[in-house]
C-alpha cells in the first residue's frame, strides 16, 4: 500500500483533500458559487456573454405555476426537465416524445402529465438540490447529439468536461453514458470517461467506476482515437468561462449538438478527480505549470495555445 | 500563508490547554485517574414545585450516622428562604421558609456520605420502645390476623415470623389475606407500611425504612423502602424483597416511619429528583487545601462546583468532541462515507444508553421498517414535508411498539430505543432511500454500513472511562483537540480510500 501511495505522490495524483484544502477553497471565492451551482443563472451568464447554451422554453418557480406545465410543452415534441441546482445529474427527466398526455422518456419509460407535475413538485421542495433548498425547474431543449457518439453511448447526451485552471484548460474528457448511469453522463453513476488529449483533441484511454477501460461497457466498442469535433471552440469556450463567474478552479460541461455546434451545459465548482484515471495522468504537474505561468498569456486564445503546447499526451508534461 | 496561520492557531490552543493541564496536574495534584479505593457518595435531591402566593414551608428529612455509613457534608441551596431544623419523631428534618413564595421554586439538598470501614451494630437511636398499637381495622384487621396466625404456625422466633410474613407479602395475588390487607397496592412504601402494621399487631415494634441504593452513577433514582424489627431493643432491618435477614450493603437509610420524602404546607405537587454519584473523587477535591486565593479561584471554576445532575451531563457533553475528531479522522482521512455530517457521533450517543449490540440491532429494525414506510409513502406521491412528518411519526410509533414488545419479552434493553434521536433517525431514513432511488440499494447499504461503522468506532472511543474522567477533571483538553481538528481541516493528503479508488493509476507506466 505504501508503495501505491508513493507511486501516487510520483505522479502528482489529485486526492480530494488537497484539491479542496489546495486549489478550491483558497481560489474560489463562496459569493461566486451561485454561478455554477444555480444553472439558471449560469445559463443567463453565458447569454449574456454571447456564449451558446441549450435554449430555455420555460422555468417554473413556485407549486402554483405547475398547471403551466401543458401550456409551456405545448408544441414540444421533446425536451429536458431538470432542477436548476442539482448536482450529479440527479432529478433529470429527459423526455424523446410525446403524444397527447403520454411522455415517452428516453429511457423507454412512459409517464403521464401528472406524473411530470409531480416531479417538478419535488424538484421544487429541493429533494435533488445541494443542500435541499428550495429550487427551480428548468425546461429546457434537448440536445440532438453528434452522430460520432452514437457507437459509444447508451441512450443519453455526452458531454465534454474540461477542467479549467485560471482560465487555461488543465485536464479533458468525454463522458459517455452508460446502462448503468441510467443515460446520465456522471461518472460516479457509472458513465464511462474517455481521457482527451488537450493538444489533438483525440480521446486516449477511459475510465469506468474507477477502473482504466479500453471499451464501451455496454456496445463494446473502443473508446480511444476518437477525433472531438470543434475541440479548438472548445477549449475557446473553456479558457472564456473564468470570466463569467470568477472562479479561478472549476469544470464546464459542454455538449456537441448535431445542428447548433458546442453548447455549454453546466459549470461546476467541484469537478470530480476521476479525470484522472480516464486520462491516466495526475492534475497536480499541470496545476504547477499553470501556477509558473499564471499572468503570462494575453487574452483566451494565448491560455488556449499554452494548453495544446504544454499539455500533450504524447509527451510527459514537464 | 493560510497553513502558517492555522499552525499558529493550534500551536497556541495546544499550548494554553497543555498549560492550563500541567498546572493542575502538577501544580495543584489534581488525579489523573478516576479513584475507585474510596467509598464516598454524593446524593442530591432537586425538589421544585410551583409556589403560590403567601407564606410556604417545604421540609426533607436529613440522614444520620447509621454505623454503615456516615453523613459527613450536609449543603442546602434556597434562595430567599430560612432554614432551620425541626425534630419529627425519630428523624430530623430540615425546614425550608419563605414569606412569599411565587413562581418555580428549586430547592437543593446535597449530603456527602461515607461507608464506615467495618460496619457497627445497628441502633443508631436509643430511644425506648413502646408496646406497639395498630391502626388496623375491620376487614383489614381480620385479614392480617389470619396471616400472622399462619406465619406464628411456622416460625419459632422473631426474626423468623418476619422472615414468614414478608415472604407471604412477596406472593401477594395468589394470597387472599395478603391481598384485602393491600388492597392491591404495588407502591413499595405501602407495602412496607402494611408489613409494619403486620408486626404491629403481632405485639412487635417495627418502623418503615426509606432510603436511596448507592450506586456509582444514577440520575433520578427511585426511593427503595423496608423495614426494621425492634428485637430485643435492637433495631433489626430485613429487605422486602430478600428471604434472609439484613438489607443489601449499599442501601442507605435515610429516614424512618414511612412519611412522605418532602412534606410542603401547600396543596400542590412538589416534584423530586434525587441524583447519586460515587464521589471518590470529590472527596480528594476538597482534601485539597489550595495554599493561596488564586489556587482556589482555579478549583472554584472547576465543573465539580456545578449541581450533580448538571455534572453527570457535562460527562457525557465533554465526550462528543472525541466522537467529532474520531469522525473527523474516518471521513477526512479514511474516507468513509457517512449519512448527514454528525449523525453517527448523534448515534454512538444513543448506544451508550443502549448498549452497542443492542443499540445496532435496534438501528437496524428502526431504519429498516421505517425504509418500509417509506417505499409504501413514495407510492402515494405526498408533498415532500408532509412526508419527513409521516416518516418521524411513523418512526415514534415503531420505537414504542419495540419497547412494548421487549418490555412483554422481559428485554429491558429495549426501553432505551427511545433514547435514539428520532429527527436524526428520520433524516436518514429519507436520505438513504433518495440514495437508493438514485444510485441503486448497494450505495445506500454502503453508506448505511459506513454510518453504522463509525458510529461503532465513535462509541468505543466515547465509552473510556479513564477519558470520561480526564475530560471532565480536565476541560482544558478540549483545547488540545481542537487544535487538532483545525490541523486536520488543513491536512491535504490522500484519503485511504482513495489509495485504493486510485490503484489503476500506480500500476500505468508514466
Amino acid at each position: 500500500m505504501l508503495k501505491t501511495l508513493r507511486e501516487l505522490r510520483r505522479k502528482g495524483i489529485l486526492g480530494i483533500n488537497a484539491r479542496n484544502a489546495r486549489y478550491i477553497l483558497p481560489n474560489n471565492a463562496r459569493k461566486d458559487y451561485p454561478a455554477v451551482d444555480d444553472k439558471l443563472l449560469t445559463k443567463q451568464i453565458a447569454a449574456e456573454a454571447g456564449l451558446a447554451v441549450p435554449e430555455l422554453y420555460g422555468v417554473i418557480r413556485s407549486n402554483h405555476e405547475i398547471k403551466r406545465l401543458p401550456q409551456i410543452l405545448e408544441g414540444l415534441d421533446d425536451f429536458v426537465i431538470k432542477p436548476a441546482q442539482g448536482s450529479g445529474g440527479d432529478g433529470i427527466l429527459v423526455v424523446a416524445s410525446h403524444s397527447g398526455d403520454r411522455f415517452r422518456l428516453v429511457s423507454g419509460e412512459l409517464m403521464t402529465l401528472d406524473e411530470i407535475g409531480y416531479h417538478v413538485h419535488m424538484i421544487l421542495a429541493g429533494i435533488y438540490s445541494l443542500g435541499g433548498q428550495p429550487d427551480k425547474t428548468l425546461i429546457e431543449y434537448r440536445v440532438q447529439f453528434d452522430p460520432l457518439f452514437e457507437k459509444i453511448a447508451y441512450q443519453g447526451v455526452p458531454d465534454v468536461r474540461i477542467i479549467v485552471y485560471f482560465g487555461v484548460p488543465a485536464m479533458a474528457m468525454v463522458r459517455l453514458p452508460t446502462r448503468q448511469s441510467g443515460g446520465r453522463a456522471n461518472l460516479h453513476q457509472g458513465a464511462v470517461g474517455a481521457g482527451i488529449d488537450i493538444a489533438t483533441g483525440v480521446t486516449l484511454s477511459a475510465v469506468c467506476n474507477d477502473r482504466v477501460v479500453t471499451e464501451h461497457p455496454d456496445t463494446g466498442n473502443p473508446v480511444s482515437g476518437l477525433q472531438i469535433p470543434y475541440w479548438e471552440e472548445m477549449l475557446m469556450l473553456a479558457a472564456r468561462s473564468q470570466q463569467l463567474t470568477n472562479l479561478c478552479y472549476q469544470g464546464i460541461d459542454i455538449v456537441l449538438d448535431r445542428e447548433k455546434g458546442p453548447l455549454i451545459l453546466e459549470l461546476n465548482a467541484r469537478p470530480g478527480l476521476a479525470i484522472q484515471i480516464a486520462n491516466q495522468a495526475g492534475l497536480k504537474p499541470r496545476y504547477d505549470i499553470i501556477e509558473a505561468h499564471a499572468g503570462t498569456h494575453d487574452g483566451d486564445a494565448a491560455r488556449v495555445a499554452f494548453a495544446r503546447e504544454r499539455f500533450r499526451a504524447d509527451r510527459p508534461i514537464v | 500563508m493560510k497553513n502558517t496561520h492555522a499552525y499558529i492557531l493550534a500551536a497556541v490552543l495546544a499550548t494554553i490547554g497543555i498549560a492550563v493541564f500541567m498546572y493542575k496536574w502538577a501544580g495543584l495534584g489534581l488525579p489523573l485517574t478516576p479513584n475507585e479505593s474510596t467509598q464516598t457518595w454524593q446524593i442530591e435531591s432537586r425538589i421544585s414545585f410551583r409556589g403560590q402566593m403567601g407564606p410556604i414551608k417545604v421540609t426533607l428529612p436529613i440522614p444520620v450516622d447509621s454505623g454503615q455509613y456516615a453523613v459527613i457534608d450536609q449543603v442546602f441551596v434556597a434562595r430567599d428562604y430560612g432554614l432551620s431544623t425541626q425534630l419529627d419523631g425519630v428523624n430530623r428534618r430540615t425546614v425550608f421558609a419563605t414569606r412569599d413564595a411565587h413562581g418555580d421554586q428549586t430547592l437543593y439538598a446535597r449530603f456527602t456520605v461515607h461507608k464506615v470501614p467495618r460496619g457497627r451494630d445497628f441502633s443508631p437511636n436509643q430511644e425506648t420502645v413502646e408496646k406497639p398499637e395498630t391502626s388496623l381495622a375491620g376487614a383489614r384487621r381480620l385479614a392480617a390476623q389470619a396471616l400472622v396466625e399462619t406465619a406464628k404456625a411456622k416460625s419459632a422466633d422473631v426474626t423468623t415470623l418476619t422472615l414468614a410474613i414478608l415472604e407471604r407479602f412477596r406472593h401477594a395475588g395468589n394470597d387472599d389475606s395478603v391481598d384485602t390487607l393491600l388492597a392491591k397496592l404495588s407502591d413499595p412504601l405501602e407495602i412496607a407500611r402494611a408489613a409494619v402494621e403486620v408486626m404491629h399487631l403481632a405485639g412487635h415494634p417495627a418502623r418503615v425504612v426509606s432510603g436511596v441504593r448507592l450506586v456509582p452513577q444514577g440520575r433520578n433514582v427511585n426511593f427503595v423502602h423496608w423495614i426494621e424489627v425492634n428485637i430485643e431493643g435492637a433495631w433489626q432491618p430485613f429487605s422486602l424483597n430478600s428471604d434472609a435477614p439484613g438489607i443489601p450493603e449499599n442501601y442507605f437509610p435515610w429516614w424512618r416511619g414511612g412519611a412522605a420524602f418532602a412534606q410542603s404546607s401547600m396543596s400542590g405537587d412538589v416534584s423530586v429528583a434525587t441524583t447519586v454519584a460515587r464521589a471518590a473523587e470529590t472527596t480528594e477535591w476538597s482534601a485539597l487545601v489550595p495554599a493561596n486565593f488564586a489556587e482556589r479561584r482555579v478549583l472554584d471554576f472547576s465543573l465539580l462546583t456545578l449541581p450533580l445532575d448538571t455534572q453527570q451531563v457535562y460527562r457525557l457533553i465533554l465526550m462528543v468532541p472525541l466522537g467529532v475528531l474520531v469522525l473527523v479522522v474516518l471521513r477526512n482521512v479514511i474516507g468513509i462515507i457517512t449519512f448527514g455530517t454528525f449523525m453517527p457521533v448523534l448515534i454512538a450517543l444513543a448506544f451508550r444508553e443502549t448498549t452497542l449490540i443492542w443499540g445496532i440491532v435496534l438501528f437496524v429494525i428502526i431504519v429498516g421498517a421505517g425504509l418500509l414506510v417509506r417505499v409504501y409513502l413514495e407510492y402515494l406521491k405526498l408533498l415532500i414535508v408532509p412526508r419527513l412528518a409521516c416518516v418521524l411519526i411513523s418512526v415514534i410509533l415503531l420505537m414504542a411498539l419495540l419497547s412494548l414488545l421487549t418490555n412483554k419479552l422481559g428485554i429491558d434493553r429495549g426501553l432505551s430505543v427511545a433514547l435514539f434521536p428520532l429527527v436524526i433517525i428520520a433524516m436518514t431514513i429519507e436520505r438513504m432511500s433518495i440514495i437508493w432511488d438514485e444510485n441503486g440499494p448497494a450505495a445506500a447499504f454502503k453508506q448505511g454500513l459506513g454510518s453504522l461503522a463509525v458510529a461503532t468506532v465513535c462509541y468505543f472511543a466515547m465509552s473510556v472511562e479513564y477519558l470520561e474522567h480526564l475530560f471532565f477533571f480536565y476541560p482544558e483538553i478540549l483545547l488540545v483537540l481542537l487544535a487538532l481538528i483545525v490541523l486536520l481541516g488543513r491536512y491535504s493528503g490522500y484519503r485511504l480510500s482513495e489509495i485504493w479508488r486510485f490503484r489503476d493509476l500506480a500500476k500505468t507506466a508514466g
